[in-house]
């Protein structure tokens, strides 16, 4: 329970700071580019002289929106696609379908998708949840399916309920701690895609703030002003542990239950 | 040899059509890229979607793989890049294997703070970004301690010391990205193992956890990690792309950066292609390898 109290406390700190300190298109200022920490400017300011604070405050509210997005949308697809499909002797497909996604890994594809047309926000969200989503199928099928054989679902089938209330009454309610772990697990690694594929400059549109972006803009003065390279990096590990050790904690509660 | 027919005929035929559920994919993608190319440079040859991604395989596989946006063939640019590539993703691999084999196995057999460290380690680096893991090592072994060069590639037939120099902090950073996933694998196989009643029958025979690692656990959970192996190396394959990039190593990671940045679609598709072609050979042989040393898997082939 102690590291739930911590990832949560430290993610929600996180988040609320970012919130009050999001800049999100902070003026450009070459004059006081590079210019270390002061009262006013916790952070310094970047080598194009915006407040660095406030960039990674923004940086961080859209990395995480962007993340979240993907996490629900994966999940409701995958979960979709399995229900679904493991109905009408459909699974066959299903299981190519997510084991064809395996030999596409993802940072490979986006960075694919990106050369067709650029980055952006929406490419970067679609290129992760097409990857992610068929995993979730394929880790659901099993759980759907003994839970469709159990005799509370048969008996609601028998009363002629349709499928999709049948899904949210007794299907659903059951999946909640599978879905709860395996959501934030899919929201860590978003983080972590989003981070590195911005990085590599093909995730969001160039100039949005991202902690990946400013990590990759601060690395070339790595030597001569290490600080504006700390700050953002400490600033993502902290995201990653926090929602690591909330992860450890929810799959720890899970196996003593059982 | 019947099951082995059946094991390998199973996996071509399931091989087979996810491949070309991979394929069709990224065709699709190319497809509506076409439509905006041909206005772009009177590249107007009008197929249809099932003869034009037809041409589009038998190109592919006949190594007629077109020209970049800068008109080098890229053939020959992916022949010069994906040696180092390679070399990288399976020696990290190795090592990564090696590594946590070995920390998994001392952690089940002593327990105590050896799992406890070997869980620390594996929360830590998993929730790292690969980039970030590169940077950090750049400035403990480069700038600090300045043993090993910043970035850069010396190809080995210049100086075989300064190449080994310049591919082993990369190496590392794949290592360290791809190690927790195995570790945690094997470990928890392993300890699985241990808790079963035959393993249990080993204690009663006057074992230590030693035997049961030794006589029972051992080959199972090798075997099992069998199972994972493409995706490992899918990942280190996606890992290249940002460790080369950090490096600047000219290998297929850093290609596909630039393919991707200077919008390439020719040698980004190609590349992709290439990578899923890959990662579905280490697929096929990771399996039938499994299905050859494990009996269940056999058998569970045999039944289908």
């Amino acid at each position: 329970m102690r590291k739930l109290k911590a990832g949560t406390i430290l993610l929600v700190f996180i988040v609320l700071v970012s919130l009050l300190v999001a800049e999100f298109d902070a003026p450009i200022n070459s004059y006081q580019a590079l210019s270390g920490p002061s009262f006013s400017h916790p952070f310094g300011f970047d080598s194009l002289g915006r407040d660095l604070c406030g960039r990674m405050g923004a940086g961080i509210v859209i990395s995480l929106t962007i993340s979240a997005a993907t996490a629900v949308l994966s999940i409701a697809i995958g979960l979709l696609i399995s229900y679904f499909m493991s109905d009408r002797n459909l699974s066959f497909f299903m299981f190519s379908l997510s084991d064809s996604m395996k030999l596409l890994p993802t940072v490979p594809l986006a960075l694919f998708l990106s050369s067709l047309s650029g980055p952006g926000a929406g490419k970067l969200v679609f290129s992760m949840v097409i990857t992610m989503s068929p995993a979730v199928a394929r880790s659901a099928y099993s759980k759907i399916a003994i839970l469709k054989k159990e005799r509370f679902t048969l008996s609601s089938y028998g009363l002629g309920q349709g499928k999709v209330k049948v899904f949210f009454t007794h299907i659903l309610p059951h999946l909640y701690p599978y879905l709860r772990e395996q959501g934030l697990s899919l929201f860590l690694s978003a983080v972590l895609m989003e981070a590195s594929l911005s990085y590599l400059g093909a995730g969001l549109n160039p100039g949005t703030p991202s902690l990946g972006a400013i990590i990759s803009e601060a690395k070339d003065y790595m030597l001569s002003n290490p600080l504006f390279l700390a700050f953002p990096s400490i600033a993502l590990i902290a995201i990653s542990v926090a929602l690591a050790l909330i992860i450890r904690a929810f799959s720890e509660l899970d196996s003593s239950s059982k | 040899m019947l099951t082995l027919f059946i094991v390998s005929l199973a996996l071509y035929s399931l091989e087979y059509f996810s491949l070309g559920d991979s394929l069709s994919v990224i065709m699709s993608e190319e497809v509506s890229d076409a439509d905006l190319a041909r206005y772009r440079n009177a590249h107007s040859d009008s197929v249809g979607f099932i003869s034009g991604y037809i041409k589009y395989i038998s190109s592919f596989f006949s190594f007629n793989w077109g020209v970049t946006a800068s008109g080098l063939d890229v053939k020959d640019v992916i022949a010069s890049r994906l040696p180092l590539t390679l070399t990288l993703a399976i020696s990290s691999m190795f090592f990564s294997l090696l590594f946590s084999f070995l920390w998994s196995i001392a952690a089940v057999i002593k327990r105590g703070y050896l799992d406890k460290t070997a869980e620390i380690f594996s929360i830590v680096a998993m929730s790292l970004p690969s980039f970030l893991i590169a940077i950090i090592l750049v400035i403990v072994f480069s700038v600090l301690l300045k043993i090993f060069p910043v970035a850069g590639y010396i190809d080995p037939s210049l100086s075989v010391g300064g190449y080994l120099k310049s591919i082993f902090l990369p190496t590392l950073s794949l290592t360290i990205i791809n190690a927790p996933i195995w570790l945690r694998i094997f470990k928890g196989e392993l300890k699985k193992i241990a808790s079963e009643s035959y393993s249990t029958s080993i204690i009663m025979q006057g074992g230590d956890n030693k035997d049961i690692v030794l006589y029972s656990a051992l080959k199972p959970s090798l075997i099992f990690a069998l199972s994972l192996f493409a995706d490992s190396f899918a990942s280190a394959l996606a890992g290249s792309a940002v460790v080369e990039k950090v490096f600047a190593l000219p290998g297929l990671g850093s290609l596909m950066v630039s393919a991707a940045l200077s919008r390439d679609v020719q040698l980004a598709g190609v590349t992709m292609l290439l990578i899923a072609l890959m990662v579905s050979v280490v697929f096929v042989v990771a399996e039938v390898l499994q299905a050859l040393l494990d009996p269940r898997v056999r058998r569970s082939y045999e039944k289908a």
